[in-house]
């Protein structure tokens, strides 16, 4: 509730006129204008808009996108599955390869691993991303012509989910799923690149806590096989991990919005770019309130995830 | 009158003091520091950093804004030269002195969303934290709303709304970034707040304001401190997130993250022009992290005990 508040409240700090705009700019005939201001509500006053935003945002009534001249939801539903992938894929790259390498960083600490991983962490929070996107792209498409630098590829031919990697999976279209996985790989190494030390990070230091605690002592003295220690150890540890998890999953949707222009990636980044270009309120409002959701859900599930985890835990 | 003055003075320059008292042990701070080079590399980056920031524009080599027509259609998009270490824009601008002057406009906006964002921060999170009840839940309650959005996602929002341009983008930005201090702040009060000595202050009858200033503030304020110079390193790369989305800086303002925009058209034939303002991007803001980081450790009790007790050789 309070997320579209503040999402209306956001774009109703409008300067400008936009109904002016989406009439068609400076030349605009005053009864079109005019038209625009009454299907946009602009006319009534702020508290009367609000309270009609809310209402129709709750009817599922998204307003219609001056830019496209479609509703928003319908606009959303088509570019949303392709930054939930990547989102997705991104995150699953990061825990892949964080959570062990973390591990390792802290079985091995002060080797020179340790020092890689943070490394690797400070550079991931530091680079831009869209830097780190193009220069990607320099080495992997221009340099070395490995690896497709824009784009989705071409859509799997049956479209279950809208996910193209999952999509053709489900197809059993090898083809199209090692299409989809080349596109994919660029922009998800990057994005993933920019949480992947920062969760190395937390894995570390949540294991070396955990390891310096006394159960972890009496595990070891019980003289329990590796198996059952080691399943001690990331039992203890997995709250922190996931807590980071969640947090950075709002960082990849930041992170998406911004490089898919970089990737001529058809998700919602690109088409909230473009919204910001033609003053498109409803289709930012739209975007801006669909992140939000996903990352709220993300933190109810990972809330979900602590009550499982650890029983002491009451939601 | 006169004294409201001095006191307001002494309040200051008290929380000066503070922030210096923070480190009790001048030596042992500089040993921590001399020991791990990663600081005092972060602290050379971050002092480079400021240091360009104010004399940058002075010492650039050639003018970073102003395009010479005379010689356009010679020096434009030369490759990395002695005479020109970046290379050159379309307009034949040494892209140099331009990497340079952007220092000074990240340089700005860093501070200008600290200085609006971290005394709001102090102030709502020393409130909510001290007074608590329905002050504390219509405080904590409006940051929950914020800190729902992801950060840039929402700066993007309000800076998109406000209008593309440099005010737009630090105002979008501070409106974003206090909720996180307010939080910090209030954590760190809340056990600030039960300790003997606020007893003895309050049982003393010293003044509200006197105790929240004098005694919550200073003591709570190291965690912030490290949270604030590790932000320096973050609004730098949101603002030119922004920047480079086509929000914020407007030409022919020269930004890191909107030069790294502008090359993108020549790239990757004119490689240098996109690569080297963001290369100063990552630097700086890895400068900041790390010396977040180092700090982090000064600060942290804990570390210095460890350290005493292995005895400084």
């Amino acid at each position: 509730m309070g997320v579209i508040v503040l999402t209306f409240v956001v774009s109703h700090v409008i300067p400008a006129d936009p109904a002016r705009l989406w009439a068609g700019g400076v030349k605009a005939r005053p009864e079109v204008i005019e038209l625009m201001r009454e299907k946009y509500h602009l006319n009534l006053p702020i508290h009367e808009q609000l309270a009609l935003y809310i209402r129709d945002v709750f009817m599922g009534n998204w307003r219609d996108s001056p830019m496209t001249r479609r509703p928003v939801l319908v606009d959303l539903a088509e570019y949303f599955p392709a930054t939930a992938e990547l989102a997705i894929v991104a995150g699953l790259i990061q825990v892949a390869l964080g959570v062990p390498l973390g591990l390792l960083a802290a079985l091995k600490r002060d080797t020179l691993l340790d020092h890689l991983v943070r490394v690797l962490a400070l550079i991931g929070v530091s680079a831009p991303a869209f830097w780190l996107a193009i220069t990607l792209q320099w080495v992997f498409y221009y340099s070395l012509g490995l690896l497709p630098a824009t784009g989705r590829g071409i859509p799997p031919p049956q479209t279950y989910t809208g996910l193209y990697v999952l999509d053709s999976l489900l197809a059993g279209n090898w083809n199209a799923l090692t299409i989809s996985l080349r596109h994919m790989a660029l922009p998800s190494l990057t994005l993933a690149f920019t949480g992947l030390g920062v969760i190395a990070r937390v894995v570390r230091n949540t294991t070396l806590d955990v390891l310096s605690s006394e159960f972890m002592d009496f595990a070891e003295a019980r003289g329990l096989n590796s198996f059952k220690f080691y399943r001690h150890l990331i039992k203890n540890s997995s709250i922190p991990i996931i807590t980071i998890a969640g947090l950075q999953f709002g960082m990849l949707l930041s992170g998406a919005i911004v490089i898919e222009t970089v990737f001529s990636w058809p998700g919602i980044g690109l088409y909230t770019v473009s919204a910001i270009n033609s003053l498109d309120y409803p289709a930012i409002m739209g975007s801006t309130l669909l992140i939000s959701l996903v990352f709220i859900a993300v933190n109810f599930a990972v809330d979900i995830a602590y009550a499982i985890i650890d029983p002491r835990v009451r939601l | 009158m006169m004294l409201k003055k001095i006191n307001g003075a002494l309040l200051k320059s008290n929380a000066l003091r503070s922030v210096g008292s923070l480190v009790h042990d001048w030596g042992l701070a500089f040993e921590v520091v001399k020991r791990s080079p990663l600081t005092t590399a972060g602290l050379i980056i971050v002092a480079a950093f400021t240091v360009l920031g104010i004399i940058g524009p002075y010492i650039a080599p050639y003018n970073p804004i102003e395009i010479d027509f005379s010689t356009v259609a010679l020096k434009r998009l030369q490759p990395p030269s002695l005479q020109h270490p970046f290379g050159t824009d379309e307009y034949g601008r040494d892209l140099f002195s331009r990497v340079l002057a952007g220092a000074r406009v990240s340089l700005m906006v860093s501070l200008v969303v600290m200085s609006i964002t971290v005394p709001i921060g102090l102030v709502l999170g020393l409130i909510a934290g001290y007074y608590g009840g329905v002050i504390d839940e219509i405080i904590m309650r409006v940051t929950d709303v914020f800190l729902s959005f992801p950060g840039l996602v929402l700066a993007i929002a309000f800076s998109a709304t406000l209008g593309a341009g440099l005010f737009s983008a630090m105002l979008a930005l501070s409106i974003v970034w206090w909720p996180s201090y307010v939080r910090v702040v209030r954590a760190q009060v809340l056990v600030v707040r039960e300790q003997l000595f606020i007893e003895a202050a309050k049982a003393m009858g010293v003044s509200t304001r006197r105790i929240l200033f004098k005694h919550i503030l200073p003591n709570s304020i190291t965690p912030l401190l490290v949270l604030v110079t590790l932000d320096f390193g973050s609004v730098i790369l949101a603002s030119s997130a922004l920047s480079f989305i086509g929000l914020g800086a407007q030409p022919p303002t020269p930004e890191w993250g909107r030069l790294v925009a502008d090359g993108r058209r020549w790239f990757p034939e004119k490689w240098w022009y996109s690569f080297f303002p963001g290369l100063a991007i990552l630097i700086t803001v890895l400068g900041f992290n790390v010396l977040g980081d180092g700090l982090r450790d000064i600060l942290d009790p804990r570390f210095r005990r460890r350290l005493e007790f292995r005895g400084v050789e």
